[in-house]
């Protein structure tokens, strides 16, 4: 059933054919608004009764102006599409009729079915232009509306098309930077760098269309720069590939992150001073500056000792966290020798071992291994271990075995404490150990490891765990050799 | 200003409770210990009273620890005094820092008890002393 709210005007030099059509269309239930019979009489007609489309004769005997004339104003100025019935199919008539860009063309004579289909087609078309319409506004708008400067290159990085965002982000208006290169938008001496990194997005992007971020600077037409960053998205157009760059200014970002980091540091030094404090009035106390104490009174100075030294190390393991965690730990890998480090781990814990009573067994001590190693990150991965080792074991031995092979250092850590249960293996250097069983006064953050293994990653090294329940463990560090001239 | 031979340790830190710590531990082991508060103050005990060696907090009011220290290895007349920095900040940044700028040690406060630093302060003067 024919849509009453679409109208239709008849347009024919010939009264009678009009009528006739007219009432064809009125008895197939469409609503005719009117008839014309001049191009003039048809314009003043569409203005005024405004149909949803005209059936309009090519040659209009009276008057000047001829059917695809009236055609062309009626399209032009109130964009109701046209669809042409005419005798005459020659070249030079079709020709005009197509810069009309009619929505049909019916040749005489033609059936009332002709007719129909033509008008059935021409609002098919109408509704389909309609919607594709509403969706490119809706694109349009998201695209001018966003808060993030879009960009529209080809793949010589020229722009293409920006969007007011990016006219607010950069200071130039859309017809300033439009064919103008993608690396105006970014100081000079980041265009190296970035390059590279455009030819990478760039080559993979076009077999994947999925963006990658980037981080650089950008440069502002006035010559300032902002931190930016960047994702690019890459689609293809009858076989031609474009890129949408989307950039975000991201200098509050920045700043909150150096607040965080400001904030970690400053939070970590209140902790850690009082603690620090009472260790340091522990220590005198038990060192008897102030006085002799009885042994019952040292058991609970050492008492308290403890628990301030756990309470300085798991301050200690969430700044570290923190910082993994913010990728802002400072590595700096140079040659080491292993066993120094080895043997400042062994002497920080000697103590503990020796009141626990374990015997110390070390291997491969006697070879001079050197590795490339971040002194202190290595000591404090390795202590983790040890310290762990130490505090779970209570009878047997620790051991601290030394080896290289094939440009690998190796430092294994064994002891025959309890072990690790099998389904807790896979996940003991992860941080979420933190939430495994019930907190006890023993434990520590349970961050340990996770730190151990991170910071021996920095170092491009790797700790392996092998462990059977009721036997012991096993840590095995390995990480990368120095190669140095053989000596002594 | 009278010289009885004893060695003086000038300590520059704004914490009272490492104040009591590190004078407990330094004047039971016969050392006469001058005391700071704040990093100007104790830039003008350097300069006046000339210690055998300086302990020296990092942070510090009014002058840093840093600034202290670049003081100390300004002055011709102060350089070649040792000088220990203790800290509880213990980025590697900060170690390396205080040494660039020709600390002697960089120690951790909790971590190192004050019985090593004793040692560490003991191990520095040593060869004074036997000079002595």
């Amino acid at each position: 059933m024919p849509d009453k709210n679409k109208t239709i005007m008849v347009v024919d030099d010939e009264a009678l054919i009009a009528v006739q059509i007219q009432s064809y269309l009125e008895s197939k239930g469409y609503t005719v608004t009117g008839r014309a019979g001049s191009g003039e009489e048809a314009v003043e007609k569409a203005k005024a009764l405004r149909p949803s489309l005209l059936l309009m004769d090519v040659m209009l005997g009276e008057g000047s102006l001829d059917g695809i004339s009236a055609a062309e104003i009626i399209t032009r100025e109130l964009g109701i599409p046209v669809i042409f019935i005419t005798a005459y199919g020659n070249e030079e008539t079709i020709n005009r009729t197509k810069a009309v860009d009619p929505a049909g063309f019916i040749a005489k004579p033609f059936s009332e079915q002709d007719l129909e289909a033509a008008i059935e087609l021409a609002f098919f078309r109408m509704e389909r232009q309609d919607q594709l319409k509403t969706s490119e506004e809706r694109y349009r708008s998201v695209v001018a509306f966003a808060v993030e400067a879009i960009l529209i290159v080809d793949t010589r990085l020229q722009i293409l098309f920006w969007n007011q965002a990016a006219s607010g982000m950069f200071g130039y208006s859309a017809s300033e930077i439009e064919g103008k290169p993608f690396l105006r938008l970014i100081p000079d001496r980041h265009h190296g760098g970035l390059s590279v990194e455009l030819d990478r997005m760039v080559l993979t992007e076009e077999k994947n269309p999925v963006s990658r971020t980037t981080e650089t600077t950008g440069l502002r037409k006035d010559g300032s720069e902002f931190p930016m960053e960047f994702s690019i998205a890459s689609w293809i157009i009858r076989d031609e590939i474009f890129f949408t760059v989307n950039a975000r200014d991201i200098t509050d970002r920045k700043k909150i992150d150096q607040m965080k980091t400001d904030f970690v540091s400053l939070v970590s030094h209140q902790l850690k001073t009082p603690v620090a404090g009472v260790l340091g009035c522990i220590d005198n106390l038990l060192a008897e500056i102030a006085g002799p104490i009885t042994r019952e009174q040292e058991v609970y100075l050492k008492m308290m000792k403890d628990i301030s030294l756990r309470n300085y190390q798991n301050i200690s393991d969430l700044l570290n966290v923190s910082r993994l965690e913010r990728g802002v730990i400072d590595v700096e890998i140079a040659p080491v020798l292993l066993k120094r480090v080895a043997a400042a781990v062994v002497r920080e814990h000697l103590d503990a071992i020796r009141s626990k009573g374990l015997a110390l067994r070390l291997k491969g001590w006697k070879a001079r291994i050197m590795v490339k190693a971040d002194y202190g990150k290595l000591f404090e991965a390795m202590s983790n271990i040890v310290h762990n080792a130490v505090k779970f074991t209570d009878h047997g031995h620790l051991g601290l075995i030394l080896s290289e092979e094939n440009g690998t250092a190796t430092v294994e850590i064994e002891d025959t404490g309890p072990g690790i249960p099998y389904e807790l293996q896979g996940t003991v250097f992860k941080k979420d150990m933190i939430l495994q069983g019930p907190p006890t006064p023993n434990r520590g953050t349970g961050l340990g490891l996770y730190i151990a293994m991170e910071f021996m990653r920095l170092q491009n090294g790797e700790i392996e765990l092998a462990s059977v329940p009721g036997k012991g463990s096993r840590f095995t560090f390995r990480i990368p050799v120095h190669p140095h001239p053989s000596k002594e | 200003m009278e010289k009885t031979g004893q060695t003086t340790i000038l300590l520059i830190e704004d914490e009272p409770v490492f104040r009591l710590i590190y004078r407990g531990v330094l004047v039971n082991a016969g050392y006469r210990v001058l005391e700071a508060p704040d990093g100007e103050t104790g830039w003008n005990m350097v300069v006046n009273e000339k210690p055998d060696l300086v302990l020296l907090d990092l942070i510090l009011p009014k002058l840093s620890g840093h600034q202290v220290l670049q003081a100390i290895r300004a002055e011709p007349g102060t350089r070649h005094i040792p000088v220990v920095v203790f800290s509880v900040m213990g980025q590697e940044k900060d170690v390396v820092k205080s040494i660039e700028l020709g600390a002697s040690e960089h120690r951790l406060k909790g971590v190192d008890s004050p019985q090593k630093i004793l040692n560490l302060i003991q191990t520095i003067l040593k060869p004074k002393r036997e000079k002595k």
